[in-house]
This record gives C-alpha cells, structure tokens and sequence, in this order.
C-alpha cells in the first residue's frame, strides 16, 4: 500500500510540472518574445517620428508589416516548423519568398546611409530574437547550437569574421523562410479583405 | 468590390500547389506540437490508471487515499503548498498584466495614430494575446 502512495504522490507532482511547463513556462516564454519584437517596432516607430524616416516609406511600412507578422504569428514558430520548411524550401522554394526578399532589397537601396544603417540594425535584431526564441525554446536544439557556438568561436580564432553566432545559426536554420513565411499570411489575409471590400 | 491585382493572384496552378504542400507540412507541424504536451499528459494519467487498475477488487478509494495521504509527509505537503500556490500567483500576475496591457493599448494606439494615419497592428488581442482567428 506504500507504493500506491508514492505512485500518486510522484502523479500529483509531474501533473504539477506539466502544469507549469505547459500552461505558465510556454506562454511566458510566447510574451516574453513578443514584448521583445514590441520594443524593436518602437525603436522603429520613435526613429520616424524624430525624422529620420517618413512613415510613407517603403523600407519604413515593409519592416513595420515584418515586425507585425512575427508578433502575430509567434506561437507558429517552433523547431518543427523550422526543420520541415527549410527541407521543403530546399526542393520547392516558396512562391512568394523570393518577391519578399527583391521588395526589401529594393526599399532598402532608396535609403540614406543613415536610415539604412538603422533598417539593418533592427532588422538583424529581428533575426536574432526570432532565432533565440526558437533555439531556446526546443532543448535538443539549444544543446547543438550550444556545441556550434564552441564550434564557432574556435573558427574565429583562425578566421576573422564579423559574423556573430546567432546570425550564423539563423542562417543554417533558415530563419529568413520563417519570417516570410509570416509576412506571406499576412499579405494574402489583406489582399483578400482588399477582395472583400 | 475589388477586383485583385493581376500580380497578387497565384502566378500558376503550381504556385497553387507549392502553398498547398507547405500547408500540408504546416498541419505535421502543428501535430507534432499538439502530440508533445498532450501525449505527456496521457502518459501521467495512464500512468495512474494502470496502477490503480492493478489494484481493482483488492482494495476500496478510501484505502488509496488513506495510503495517499500517509504516505504524505508534513515537509512534502508544504513543498506542494510552495508549488501550487507559485502557479497560482503566476497565474494572477499574468492576468494582472494582460488587464495592464488592454488598458495601454488603446492609449498608445491612438498616440501612434496621431503621427501615422497609416499604422498597421500587430493583429493580437487587445491584452496582447494571440487572436482568436490565429488560435488552433
């Protein structure tokens, strides 16, 4: 009769866990990651509003729409998700992916070396709390990147390069697929209210 | 009502069905995220029902719990106390800051909108919770 308690107890406690793992960890974890994207699409936002980008521009619209659409969709963006569309982007790349990236780069090259170096600046910051929030939210993932980063800084030390880790990760993971995926869904969702009204 | 640009409609039939294969993976992927969290929680309470099935006809609830309760020590009902009164608070708190957040929305939505008339929204709830269309 001993041992029927300790199963129950040990039940009760793991219920415990699950509870907080499922219901307390994840969704903080989910706020957390959009707070962070928030507060990037304010740095944007505080930036046009002191003049150094008009709210009219393209460059300026195209990150805000980038920014939303990671906010919107962030509870999309797990490891199998990830995993999935990189190995499917390698055979059938995504239709609208390859427009995306042509816009971008074509409203970034009407900027000023200033407005430009922010646009970068905020749009790598993007990069890397999407690729945080992603590797740190999957433990196998975390432990690879863990070893890559070793990997990495050992690298550096006979290669000079700028890059940093996570941006290298985002790169391997193909965060970028992620991203325009997000930015996709939106843009059809408001062609199709354009549609409607 | 509008008609879509040219441009915004699907190129090809296999524009068409490229979306449609990563909607497919998209459906996998949402499996295998439902599957994690919910096919633990099936194995905690299978996990229960076998041991107590076991003992089915041999003993009566009320000596479960009896055995449940004594195997309970006074330093372990404390620590569960510790534990659950931590998620309850967690849980407050989280509400608390959800109200928070309804409140100040509106407040800096309207500011923003006083220098662009053009703002586009993040498309969450009013509390900064994901939409109800983009819940599945």
């Amino acid at each position: 009769m001993t041992e029927i308690g300790v199963v129950l107890n040990s039940a009760l406690a793991l219920s415990m866990i699950w509870l907080l793992i499922y219901f307390g960890y994840r969704q903080y974890r989910l706020d957390k990651f959009r707070h962070e994207l928030f507060e990037l699409r304010n740095e944007l936002f505080l930036y046009a509003v002191d003049g150094g980008i008009s709210f009219k521009n393209s460059a300026y619209r195209m990150l805000r729409d980038r920014i939303n659409a990671q906010i919107r969709f962030a509870h999309f963006i797990t490891l199998t998700r990830a995993v999935l569309f990189a190995n499917m982007h390698r055979r059938q790349p995504l239709p609208r992916a390859e427009q995306i990236a042509a816009s971008w780069s074509a409203a970034r090259q009407g900027l000023d070396d200033d407005a430009r170096k922010k646009m970068d600046s905020i749009t790598e910051r993007v990069t890397r709390t999407v690729t945080y929030h992603l590797v740190t939210g999957a433990a196998p993932l975390a432990v690879l990147v863990g070893v890559m980063g070793i990997l990495v800084k050992v690298a550096k030390l006979f290669h000079r390069t700028e890059e940093s880790t996570t941006l290298r990760v985002a790169k391997e993971l193909n965060i970028e697929l992620l991203e325009e995926q997000a930015i996709a869904a939106q843009q059809q969702e408001r062609e199709l209210c354009e549609i409607v009204v | 009502m509008k008609m879509p640009s040219p441009s915004s409609r699907l190129t090809a039939s296999t524009d068409g069905e490229i979306i449609l294969q990563y909607k497919k993976l998209d459906i996998w992927a949402d499996a295998v995220n439902l599957a994690i969290p919910w096919g633990s929680a099936v194995l905690i309470a299978a996990f229960v029902y076998l041991t107590i099935g076991e003992l089915a006809g041999k003993v009566t609830f009320a000596q479960i719990g009896v055995a449940f309760l004594g195997n309970l020590t006074v330093s372990q009902s404390l620590a569960y106390i510790f534990g659950g009164g931590g998620i309850l608070y967690g849980m407050r708190e989280r509400r608390l800051r959800h109200k928070k957040t309804e409140s100040m929305a509106a407040y800096s939505q309207e500011l923003e909108k006083r220098w662009d008339l053009n703002r586009t929204s993040s498309g969450l709830s009013p509390s900064g919770t994901t939409g109800k269309e983009d819940k599945r």
